[in-house]
């Protein structure tokens, strides 16, 4: 998937001290996936969501004393688009990749209810880090896998729909997960 | 009396405009706008960075009109949290039909304005707010 | 074509007209009747009858009535409605509610609308339309 063309940028500058407000406003941009372009400079694939997002973000550094502006703007060439698109694809795909991680630690968890419970953690960490995937790498479908299979031990049949895109796929043979695949 | 909101509404805004009209001012008017500067003087802002009935201290707009208002029907509150996790899903609340709702939403304002989003989420959430008041009274969801 | 199910509907029986009327049958008219009537209003009317016991088309195997209407008639190869179809089996089927993020949203804005206007079906069914409307619009978003 490619850029748009047309990015929201957040230019911010907080005071250094305190620093409870700089470490929040950072907190939020790292959960919204923005891309660094240079200190104080994030940004995010334009759209009215995203747009809204970073204002907020810059209201709440006017509250904590700082300075924000919100800018459209659109990279000068198709090379500097890439690398930022690169750059986010990245950063998504270690976050995938240490989420597939998590995941095999938890399927070597005996108790069924304990894995329940980390079953929940990971879907909710994985649904966050797809809220701020714009250009989706390959890792995402591997992360997605790893967590259905995760939820899949040991299953009891539920009702199925073919083709799923959120497959409740039925509960797999011993043999398969001896194997050590993920599907 | 006027209200005026940003364009493209979401659900903060769409959840707002429903508790406005149905819990402070029947007789509501509605105004988008595009640019903050283009709220009309005698309109009162919801949902726009700077303005009093938005985001204050973590809560949604939904939230601080509550407060603002002295809005305490607990029912109400119940719909904060959906609307809350819904628009700004920090994981507060435990709301599980945030996504659903958010997602209805989206969906709407993929084919319709803001005017019809408004005409059509308002049945939604007096819905929903029946919903809310039934699992509140029963401690758990309705069936 | 006519097509009968039981009164009072919440989900499944608002979500199947939606889903007949815009895929199946354009012109469909839509009877709710008493639960043990259905059978018979099909017979005597020559209505298809959905999500009641004994009707044509309804819950098996796991399935409510619209995966059921999905696949016999063929609509599965449109992954926008399968997406759909997730969404509503998990508002539909209390033991999959949480099969689907979306599903408890659904389930809630359904019930909603059934707690307000009891059994004024056709009422729930037009007020409802444009909610399945955008679902499917969203649904057709993500599967791009």
């Amino acid at each position: 998937m490619t850029g748009s063309g047309e990015w929201v940028l957040l230019t911010y500058r907080l005071p250094r001290e305190p620093s409870t407000p700089r470490s929040a406003v950072w907190r939020k941009l790292r959960k919204l996936g923005v891309v660094q372009i240079s200190d104080g400079l994030v940004g995010l694939p334009a759209g009215a969501r995203t747009r809204e997002q970073l204002e907020w973000v810059a209201e709440e550094v006017t509250d904590a004393g700082g300075t924000a502006g919100i800018w459209l703007a659109r990279p000068a060439t198709r090379a500097q688009e890439g690398k930022l698109t690169q750059t986010m694809a990245a950063a998504r795909a270690t976050e995938y990749q240490a989420l597939v991680a998590a995941t095999a630690t938890a399927s070597e968890n005996a108790d069924p209810a304990a894995r329940a419970g980390m079953v929940r953690r990971l879907r909710n960490e994985l649904r966050a880090i797809q809220r701020r995937d714009y250009f989706p790498p390959a890792d995402r479908d591997h992360a997605e896998a790893a967590v259905q299979s995760l939820a899949d031990i040991p299953a009891t049949h539920r009702g199925t729909t073919r083709r799923s895109f959120e497959a409740v796929r039925p509960a797999r043979e011993p043999a398969d997960r001896a194997a050590g695949e993920t599907q | 009396m006027r209200w005026a909101t940003r364009q493209r509404i979401h659900i903060d805004r769409a959840a707002c405009a429903w508790l406005i009209r149905r819990h402070i001012d029947h007789d509501a008017e509605f105004v988008f706008i595009a640019d903050p500067a283009d709220v009309p003087a005698d309109a009162t802002a919801f949902d726009i960075p700077g303005a009093e009935l938005s985001h204050h201290a973590g809560d949604c707009s939904f939230e601080t009109i509550l407060r603002r208002y002295d809005l305490d029907d607990p029912v109400l509150w119940r719909i904060a949290a959906i609307v809350h996790e819904a628009d700004l899903d920090d994981q507060r609340y435990d709301a599980p039909e945030a996504p659903g709702l958010d997602v209805v939403l989206r969906g709407l304002s993929i084919t319709r304005g803001d005017q019809e989003i408004l005409r059509l989420s308002g049945p939604v959430f007096d819905g929903i707010y029946e919903y809310c008041r039934r699992a509140l009274l029963l401690g758990r969801e309705p069936s | 074509m006519k097509w009968v199910t039981r009164e009072n509907a919440n989900v499944d029986r608002i979500a199947c007209p939606w889903l007949i009327r815009r895929f199946i049958d354009q012109d469909a008219e839509f009877l709710f009747v008493p639960r043990d009537e259905v059978l018979t209003v099909a017979e005597t009317q020559g209505a298809h009858s959905y999500d009641a016991p004994g009707a044509s088309y309804t819950h098996r195997d796991g399935k409510c009535s619209f995966d059921v209407l999905v696949e016999e008639f063929d609509l599965d190869g449109d992954p926008a409605l399968v997406r759909l179809a997730q969404i509503v089996h998990a508002a539909d089927v209390a033991e999959d509610r949480d099969t689907s993020r979306e599903g408890p949203g659904l389930y809630a804005i359904a019930h909603g609308f059934a707690l307000l206007h009891g059994t004024a079906d056709h009422k729930k069914v037009d007020l409802e339309t444009p909610m399945y409307d955008a679902l499917y619009a969203w649904c057709q978003e993500q599967v791009r």
